[in-house]
């Protein structure tokens, strides 16, 4: 697997160095027992990093339609992990980044992460979602979310007692749940939902995607970031970015 | 308009939501601690039993009757290494993007990707250097399969 085709040829060389450099200290400070290192750079990993710094939309007409179409071919699982990394496998690389020795798809073919992500520091990741529009990854944690968008990061400060992340549904109008002791409450208000009990410990929620949603617009809008954050607010998100 | 989720608890009852009301309007009872996930178009969702090792895929239309495809997923490599074999606890599941795959993920070293069709494990997925203080722990999974958008 080689970096050279999948690397976007629109990211500023500069840019593309850093990535390289903060790569490879990554890379050096895990210990190594002689198993083969694949390159961290890569086009989906490569915006989803960049995502996690700025958020852009990768998907404009001025991107090349090569990254497009690593990114449409990608199939990346995530996962979080205890000690607060993130782990992401390539389950279904194209035929020609495909290794030689792979072995073909069956219960015994074992897959190791194509890169780890530093994430959380302080404790496990609890839940990592997707947003495959705006190649945009989320990861939650014992501090609710970090290194995401702003708006998740104004959000979190009013959920930061609450004990867990739930459901993050990414569709064009999203929802955003949480767990607290077996009470599901939407977070977005004008939901009309109030609270729903759960059953006791409940572990698990799923979302159903859907292209239209009953809860008032408007009240989504309201809570959109750039009306919803106050200028200290946006501070802080610059600070935590970095 | 349709705003519904599902919620899968430790008290063995998947539950379906409507945002509009505070009850929920389905209840399934399956056994041993499910977790749920729908497929992206909305039609099929599927239940991980942890206690079980299974899958269970249901149609939404037919909520209350019995799945239309169960899947029990072995795993030869974990009885090759320890007896009896340690069966991880599944802890999400999720559909890609393209509904092709489902993910399935576990508090134990290895997670699974199996073919939505037909159920079969199409690969493990194992971090590189396995470890015996950290377990993986994936709570929610994402699979970022990027398709189509308008």
């Amino acid at each position: 697997m080689t970096d050279s085709g999948a690397t976007p040829s629109t990211c500023s060389p500069r840019a593309l160095d850093r990535n390289r450099a903060r790569a490879s200290r990554h890379q050096a400070a895990r210990p190594t027992n002689g198993a083969r290192r694949r390159p961290l750079v890569r086009g989906g990993l490569l915006v989803a990093r960049r995502a996690l710094h700025r958020r852009r939309c990768v998907l404009s007409p001025s991107q090349p339609a090569h990254l497009v179409s690593v990114l449409t071919r990608a199939a990346l699982p995530l996962a979080g992990a205890i000690d607060g990394r993130i782990h992401i496998w390539d389950f279904a690389p194209p035929p020609a980044e495909t290794a030689a020795d792979r072995p073909p798809p069956s219960n015994t073919c074992t897959l190791h992460p194509v890169a780890s992500l530093d994430g959380h520091a302080t404790g496990p990741a609890r839940a990592v979602a997707f947003n495959p529009k705006a190649a945009m990854l989320a990861s939650a944690g014992r501090e609710l979310v970090r290194r995401s968008d702003p708006f998740f990061l104004s959000l979190s400060r009013s959920l930061a007692r609450s004990a867990y992340f739930v459901g993050l549904s990414l569709t064009v109008s999203f929802s955003l749940y949480l767990l607290d002791a077996g009470v599901v409450a939407p977070r977005l208000q004008g939901g009309g939902l109030g609270q729903g009990r759960c059953g006791r410990g409940a572990g698990a929620v799923a979302c159903r995607p859907s292209r239209t949603s009953a809860i008032d617009r408007s009240a989504l809008d309201s809570t959109r970031p750039a009306r919803a954050l106050s200028s200290s607010s946006k501070r802080e998100a610059r600070m935590r970015r970095v | 308009m349709d705003d519904t989720f599902l919620s899968g608890a430790t008290d063995d009852t998947v539950r379906m939501w409507d945002l509009r009301t505070a009850s929920a309007q389905g209840l399934l009872n399956v056994a041993g601690h499910p977790c749920v996930a729908y497929d992206p178009s909305g039609a099929v969702f599927a239940v991980v039993l942890n206690l079980r090792s299974t899958v269970m895929l249901y149609d939404v239309k037919n909520f209350d009757k019995q799945p239309f495809h169960t899947v029990h997923i072995d795993d030869p490599i974990l009885r090759d290494r320890s007896f009896p074999a340690r069966t991880p606890i599944y802890t999400s599941v999720s559909f890609s993007n393209d509904g092709k795959w489902l993910l399935v993920g576990t508090s134990g070293d290895v997670h699974y990707v199996l073919d939505s069709f037909d159920g079969a494990v199409m690969a493990r997925l194992e971090r590189a250097f396995p470890s015996r203080s950290l377990p993986l722990l994936a709570l929610l999974f994402s699979f970022s399969t990027l398709a189509e958008h308008d």
